[in-house]
Order: C-alpha cells, then structure tokens, then sequence
C-alpha cells in the first residue's frame, strides 16, 4: 500500500481511511461485534463441544466417552457457572453441550440460551432417578424438559477431628466462638447467604423475604469476626483445611479426598438443619444441534453422561453420586463400598433433608446483602 | 532553573536529538495507526462500561433505555461509598509505602556502593519475583504468612511466641505488604532515574553553603527526585486502588471488600453489568481527581512539569 502511495495510486486521505476500515474491523472482530465462526469451521458434524467442568471431562473421561459412543468430544472448562452464562451470553456458538448446576438454569433458560430435550433419544433417560424428573424451574420449563442431571450431591460442613476436639453434627457449628478465626465460608452471594438462610431458619433460603435476608445478613455479620476467610475455590478450602487455617468448613463434599493424604478430615453428610443440595446437568445450546447428524452426536454423549461408565468414574474420583440407578446396580455388582459411603441405594437419605439449591429469586438483593456483610 | 530552560534550544531541551529521532520530521501520516490503535484497543473498554453504566440490567437481559439511576444508587449506597473510601486509604497507605521504601532503597545503593555492576545486579534482581504471575506471587505469601507458614514457625521455634499469630494472614496486614511487594518496582524505577539525573554538585554545594545532611537531603535531594516520585506514586495508587487479586487470596473475611471486588461481584456474580460499570466509572473519575490533586501539589510545590 505504502508503495501505492509513493506512486500517487491513492492519496494520504484515501489511505487514512482503508487503514481505518482496516483497524476498525480487526477491533470489531476482536472485541465480538461480528460474529466469529471460525471455531466451527474445523468442527466435524460428529465432534461434539461441552462447557463443562473440568471433574466431567478430563482427556481420560472423554475418552472413553469416544470409546463407548464413537462421538468426539472436546471440553472447553469453566470453573463457575456465571462463566457458562457469560461466555454463552457473548455468543459463544461453537458449543453443542453447557453444564449448568441445578441453581442457575432459570437464567440460561430466560436467556433463550437453551434447546429442548427430546428424552426419547437418551435410553438411559429411562434409568433416571424420578427425583431429578419434572422439577418445573430446574430440569423443565413450561412442562417441557430442557436440562439433564446427570450427577448430585450436598454441600456441607468438613471438619478437622483433631482441630475441634468433638465431632460435629449441625450448621449452627460455623457460628461457634470455640472455632474463632478457625472457620471457612464460601464467598460470593448465593451459598453463604443461603447457608445463613437455613441457620436463621429461612423457609425458602433460595428465595428469602426481605425479612428473611436481613435475618440472613445479620447473621453472617455476626459470624465475620470468627471467619478466617471466604474461600473462592476448591483448592483454597483444601489447602486451608490441610495446614489447619480452618477447623470447620461449609465446603464441597472433595474435601474428603484429603483423608488420601493423611489428613484427619470428616463429613458431614447429613446436618441436623440439612445440607445444601445440588444436581449438575447438562442442556444443548440453542444455537447448535441444526443437523441431524450433529444432534444424534449430541444425544450420545447426552446418554453416555447417564451411563454406569460416567457415575462410576465420578464416585471413585470424587465422591460424586450418578443421578442414574445404573450406576448403583453397577458398583453394587462390584460390592464397591461407594453404593453405602454414598447412599446410593438409599438416596432419600440424602436428598430428602436437604434444601436444594435452585435458582435465587433476587440476585441483586442477594449481592447486595452480601456486599453488606463484606463492608460490615 | 527557569533561566537555564530559557536558554535551551526551542527542540525540546536537548542540545542535540538522540540518532534516532535526528533529520527530518516523520509524515504526519504515521500517526494515524497510533491513534486508531488507541482509539480502537484501548478507548472501547472504557466507552462500552461508560455506555453501560447508563443502562439498566434484570440479570438476564439488559434495557437500552438511558438512564442515571445506576449512578444514584450507587451515590445513594452507603455500602459502596463505605468500601470506595476504605479502598482510597488502603491505596494510600501502600502509595506512601511503597515510595518510602523505594526513595529509601536507592539512596542506600547509591550510597553504601559505587560499583555500577553491583548496583544493576541488586536493582535487575528485582525482577526476578515478576517471571510469576501475580496469582502465584499471592500465593506465596499464603506459604509465609500463615499459621503453618515461615515467619510463624521460626518464631514459634525459637520460642519467641506460643500461638501462631492470626493477623499475619487473612487481614489488611497481609493484603497491604502484598500490595507494596507487587508495586515496589513501579515506584523504585521512575525514582531512581530522577535520582541518577542529580547532578552531585548540588548536594556539594548544599553542604558547602552550610546545610547538614538533613537539610541537604530534604532542600535538594528530595525536590530533585520529586518528578519519579511523582510518576512512581501515579502508578502505584492506580494499581493499588484497582487490586482484586491480593484482597480476595489473602484479605480473609475484612479485608476482602476493595472497590475492585465490589463491582466484579456486581458484573460476575450478579450479571449486573450495569450497576458495576456506573461504581467502575465513578472510581475513576475519583482516581483522577486524586491524581489531579496529587500533579497540583507536585507542580505547585515542586514544579515536577515546569522545570
């Protein structure tokens, strides 16, 4: 172009203007304005792309899952689901399958950012366990499925024997001055401020009164000066439960895999307020699954994620429960001492005290009781 | 002062342009794609949060309608007007820190060697910490200030204390030395390439004229120094009031609530981009007053933009 110049093809305006078109569009393209489909351009009508947490699909899981369906599937990571919904929101079109937990799929399904399920396509659907069927809100919108559960569990309370000197059995442990500067709580606004809700006794903690927040809020202010902090992640509780920054922890139940490594860890699977439940599943974005072909690659690794081969995978490595009976026939078949450890041949015990996380009404009333708490 | 620039060539203060700039000027042309690289890499974050701080969000979808109301909530909130001060004197505490120990640092290398190789390798040195990410640099204080962590086990073992001491991790404590360890270098630089351009005479003739150390230090080398003390204390308040890393690694459950993690929680956790964007834009418009006052006192008192 410059030679252009030199030769008067075109004039220094004429320049200034191809060379701003020029930027103008490269800035567009990097900062999302057009549309990008390059990512699909190399994607194989049988290759099937997740945003799905690392546990669900590392090289080795999603290998067998290609063994098992003949379908390629490649794992793009999230570590939360604001992330899912964020990259989802923006346009992210080269995602066949999105995990969302049970307390988020309200805002993808409002976001038009869901497909309907045709269950008659995943045969293991039949296996499913019926309370993970038909939840209005969660699994369906409007009567009609849009989200497979595929795994579930409880959040509750880890806890170091030897740190708290007697076991603990209840919620109301974490506000105990005997654990002061010893505690950790999560942070962000949904799960303290609901762990709050269901020790200060809210009916629904996922959707609090204003009453019921304020309640909420005061209670986590009262409970600051014996926090010694608010993890963001499951390697921050780990590593602060291991070298006894924390005695007591409202956590995930991966905690337990510290006991691996020597470490004197318990579980509360079961508090007398009732832990937090959760199920994680799995949708098919409403921008994919346009061919044939591609939605039957899509309904196998729907499938697959329903299978023995998946559930027994994520009970060995971390303790997961499968939301599909096949997994319990599976591992009882191999007297795996999971099936008790887990409940899954009792999985009522579970889930039936257990408050389940589901969307929360007012996010922004949340975030700002939380906010409160952090400024307090 | 004003008598030496008056005699300095109109060029721009040097007798002679380095190599590279020396001959006739560059078309006016080529500072098209510099303009366009700031207008459309640098200036499109700042107009996109500024366009959303006029709009209004219900989690999942956002009203295009223009409104203030963001901006009057967030004026209105005395939690975000609780945090937002708390976040300035932290910013502060770590811009005086930071620079005190960065003047304080130069002057001893200057002062206690005059081996150049020496000097390059103690201020090169400082580097070193920067080849890791400032997630893994935080994390690493977790490792020394902790119960189980270095300063405590030596004092335990030396029995120089009983219990782990608490405050050393999960507090502003923690937060603040994180904070001046990751902008001590954005402060050391600036001050020490105003240092090295003091001319020694000056400081010769200040104790020749009757000033003690004291006096010299305070009268000459001081004011001398003030245009990288300036610079330096720009850009660690800037990166000191925008820090999210270190108060979420290491602020435990007080020291968490920085100005930075307020509006990402409102934008992430939220999806209320355009209640974070309205408290993001009114945390610059105080970080550039600030900065507007700190250029005032510099100029008025020192003249770091008139000498």
């Amino acid at each position: 172009m410059s030679d252009k110049i030199n030769k008067g093809a075109i004039n220094r305006r004429q320049f200034s203007q191809r060379m701003l078109l020029t930027l103008g569009a490269a800035g567009a393209s990097a900062s999302g304005l057009l549309p990008n489909s390059v990512g699909l351009a190399h994607a194989s009508s049988s290759d099937v792309s997740l945003l799905i947490n690392q546990p669900y699909s590392e090289p080795e899981t999603l290998a067998l899952c290609q063994k098992s369906t003949g379908v390629n599937a490649k794992a793009q990571y999230i570590s939360s689901m604001t992330e899912m919904f964020a990259k989802l929101r923006a346009g992210n079109t080269g995602i066949h399958l999105s995990q969302s937990s049970s307390n988020f799929t309200t805002f993808p399904h409002a976001g038009g950012l869901m497909k309907k399920l045709d269950t008659s396509r995943i045969p293991n659907f039949a296996k499913l366990m019926p309370e993970f069927r038909g939840q209005e809100g969660g699994t369906d919108f409007g009567g009609e499925p849009f989200v497979l559960p595929v795994v579930f569990g409880v959040d509750s309370i880890a806890y170091r024997p030897s740190l708290t000197k007697r076991p603990l059995t209840k919620i109301a442990d974490l506000w105990d001055p005997a654990f002061k500067g010893k505690i950790g709580m999560p942070a962000g606004s949904l799960e303290s401020l609901i762990v709050a809700g269901v020790h200060t006794g809210a009916k629904d903690p996922n959707n609090m009164t204003d009453d019921e927040l304020e309640k909420a809020k005061a209670a986590l202010i009262e409970q600051k000066p014996l926090v010694r902090s608010y993890w963001t992640d499951e390697g921050e509780f780990r590593a602060n439960l291991a070298s006894g920054e924390y005695a007591i922890c409202f956590c995930w139940v991966t905690a337990l895999q510290l006991a691996k490594d020597g470490i004197d860890v318990e579980w509360v699977d079961s508090p007398e307020e009732g832990a937090l439940g959760w199920w994680d599943g799995l949708f098919i974005t409403e921008k994919q699954a346009n061919t044939e072909e591609n939605a039957e690659a899509i309904y196998k690794v729907l499938d697959w994620y329903l299978s023995a081969e998946f559930g027994t995978i994520v009970a060995e490595k971390f303790g997961y429960r499968s939301t599909a009976t096949i997994t319990t026939e599976a591992l009882q078949a191999k007297n795996s001492p999971l099936v008790k450890q887990l409940s899954l041949d009792d999985p009522k015990k579970i889930l039936g005290p257990a408050h389940f996380l589901f969307s929360i009404g007012r996010p922004a009333e949340y975030q700002k009781a939380w906010d409160a708490v952090l400024a307090a | 002062m004003s008598q030496t620039s008056a005699n300095m060539p109109a060029s721009g203060g040097r007798a002679t342009a380095p190599l590279l700039f020396r001959g006739k000027q560059l078309p006016p042309l080529l500072i098209w794609p510099y303009i366009a690289l700031l207008v459309f890499v640098l200036f499109p974050s700042i107009i996109s949060i500024l366009l959303f701080s006029f709009w209004r969000s219900d989690f999942v979808s956002i009203d295009h309608t223009f409104t203030i109301v963001n901006y009057v909530d967030a004026l209105s909130d005395p939690v975000y007007l609780t945090i937002l001060f708390r976040t300035m004197i932290f910013a502060l505490a770590c811009t005086a820190t930071a620079l005190t120990l960065a003047f304080f640092f130069v002057v001893a290398v200057f002062r206690t060697t005059n081996s150049d190789k020496l000097r390059n390798i103690i201020f090169l040195s400082l580097a070193v910490p920067f080849l890791l990410g400032g997630l893994v640099r935080a994390l690493g204080w977790v490792g020394m200030l902790g119960n189980g962590g270095l300063i405590n086990i030596v004092l335990l073992e030396t029995g120089i204390i009983s219990e782990p001491i608490q405050w050393l991790l999960y507090s502003w404590f923690s937060v603040w030395i994180a904070v001046v360890y990751n902008t001590f270098q954005m402060a050391m630089f600036p001050i020490l390439l105003s240092y090295t351009a003091i001319d020694e005479r000056l400081q010769d003739a200040s104790r020749d004229l009757g000033a003690n150390g004291l006096g010299t230090f305070l009268r000459v080398t001081v004011p001398l120094t003030m245009p990288g003390i300036y610079v330096g204390g720009v850009l660690v308040f800037v990166v000191s009031v925008a820090s999210i890393v270190e108060p979420r690694i290491l602020g435990g459950s007080d020291a968490r609530s920085v100005a930075g993690s307020l509006i990402s929680d409102a934008m992430l956790q939220a999806f209320n981009y355009p209640g974070g964007s309205a408290k993001a834009i009114l945390l610059i418009v105080l970080i550039v007053a600030a900065i507007a006052l700190w250029s005032l006192f510099a100029e008025r008192k020192y003249r770091v933009f008139s000498r």
